[in-house]
């Protein structure tokens, strides 16, 4: 899905990875940026584009510890179990 | 000679009477005594006991060992919610039914005191009475107007009903599907499944009272107005059309879509590769692969129209589990991966 799109905050940050991930893989787009939606409740605002490009899993860790792979955003807040959290966004190697 | 003033409203309400009591017993069947108001109510007595016992029950306080039983809040919360839907349920359809009727009834009295008034207006002779009825008549009119107005925004009673009950509808739906899908306490996350959010009695209760204030004219008034609004409304609803949601997944999901990618990509390029060897085999698995998830290709498609099948098939698993399993399991099968 190309554009803004909602992300449950309500899981873990492995539950939002996985979602992402599975929307990257299948419907050929990329994660560009990962914020909480300030008008409502627990939910986050996805930004995606058309890509044909395969990125490896998206992995979602507290800012600052160390992943590996290519970081997509440091220190953005989203909800995580439904509490605003200071998240890395990282594209794991394939 | 002219028929006097008092004559006329008496005959005019000798007319009505039998009209408007015919009418009341035609608007609904006798209600059955196991629907009647008194069994289907939630007293306020049930319902603060129902809530100490949900509350001890996630505590712990009532059980021998001090330990939550979830089970049972669950099921509690459920019984708690189910029993204010009904009560509601039960107010909800006498209201319809008198919300019909009464309106019916005070436009019937309207027109028949203008019928009244307009004929008396014609029947006497010029002078101050007949100045006096052709006010009061206007002043009838201008009344019902105005209720109208202010009360109903002019919209009829058709409408307004229609509106609450789809609104209503899809309230309790709401309520149904997470009474059924979540518990009192997140579920967490599993192999097959992400983590569920908690659907606590506080949280069902919220939707509970959202589910009556829906039974409202002022709710289904201001529904009509954001349906048929003006176009800030309009561009707000189109928004939020445009923003979809993500279907959650699990991790052996995203495992599963990766795969799916990866075999994507691999076909792709060997399926479009001049060198016969490597794109015919991939071309046949591509067809297989179409073929194991429900669709006959075409003989004669290409590779790209046949990698364009897949992706389609791509696309829909992205938000349909079953679809995903499907096709991950085909990947499988046929041994692409």
């Amino acid at each position: 899905m190309v554009g803004q799109v909602i992300v449950n905050g309500t899981g873990s940050m492995a539950d939002i990875a996985n979602a992402i991930t599975r929307s990257e893989q299948l419907e050929f787009t990329q994660l560009t940026g990962l914020v909480f939606d300030p008008n409502t409740a627990a939910q986050n605002l996805a930004t995606f584009v058309a890509t044909n490009t395969q990125f490896g899993a998206v992995a979602i860790v507290p800012t600052g510890t160390a992943s590996p792979g290519t970081a997509i955003a440091t220190n953005t807040t989203i909800y995580v179990n439904s509490t605003k959290t200071a998240v890395d966004i990282y594209h794991l190697p394939l | 000679m002219p028929l006097p003033l008092r004559t006329i409203s008496s005959l005019a309400l000798a007319a009505l009477l039998p009209a408007l009591t015919g009418c009341l017993n035609t608007m609904a069947p006798s209600r059955p005594s196991t629907l009647a108001p008194a069994i289907a109510a939630y007293p306020t007595s049930d319902y603060n006991n129902d809530v100490t016992e949900y509350r001890n029950a996630i505590s712990g306080k009532a059980q021998q060992d001090g330990k939550p039983d979830y089970l049972k809040a669950r099921a509690l919360r459920d019984q708690i919610v189910y029993r204010a839907i009904a009560d509601i349920e039960s107010s909800y359809g006498h209201f319809e039914q008198q919300l019909t009727v009464n309106r019916a009834s005070e436009s019937l009295l309207a027109d028949t005191a203008q019928l009244g008034l307009t004929a008396a207006t014609t029947v006497v002779s010029a002078g101050d009475i007949k100045d006096i009825l052709a006010a009061s008549l206007s002043g009838l009119q201008g009344t019902q107007l105005s209720i109208d107005k202010n009360f109903f925004r002019e919209k009829t009673t058709e409408s307004l009903i229609s509106q609450m009950r789809a609104d209503r509808k899809n309230l309790q739906a709401q309520i149904i599907s997470r009474l059924a899908s979540q518990d009192v306490i997140p579920t967490p996350a599993s192999k097959d499944q992400p983590t569920i959010p908690a659907y606590s009695l506080e949280a069902a209760w919220i939707d509970v009272i959202q589910y009556y204030y829906a039974g409202t004219v002022p709710s289904a008034l201001v529904s009509i107005a954001s349906n048929t609004g003006d176009n800030a409304t309009k561009a707000q609803a189109n928004l939020t059309a445009t923003i979809q949601s993500l279907k959650p997944a699990t991790a052996a999901q995203a495992a599963q879509s990766i795969n799916i990618r990866s075999v994507y990509q691999k076909l792709s390029t060997a399926a479009t590769s001049a060198d016969s060897t490597i794109s015919t085999p991939a071309i046949a698995s591509l067809r297989s692969l179409i073929t194991a998830n429900g669709t006959t290709p075409d003989p004669a498609a290409t590779a790209a129209q046949l990698l364009d099948q897949f992706k389609q098939l791509m696309l829909a698993a992205a938000s349909d589990d079953a679809k995903l399993k499907t096709l991950s399991d085909a990947i499988t099968t046929l041994k692409l991966n």
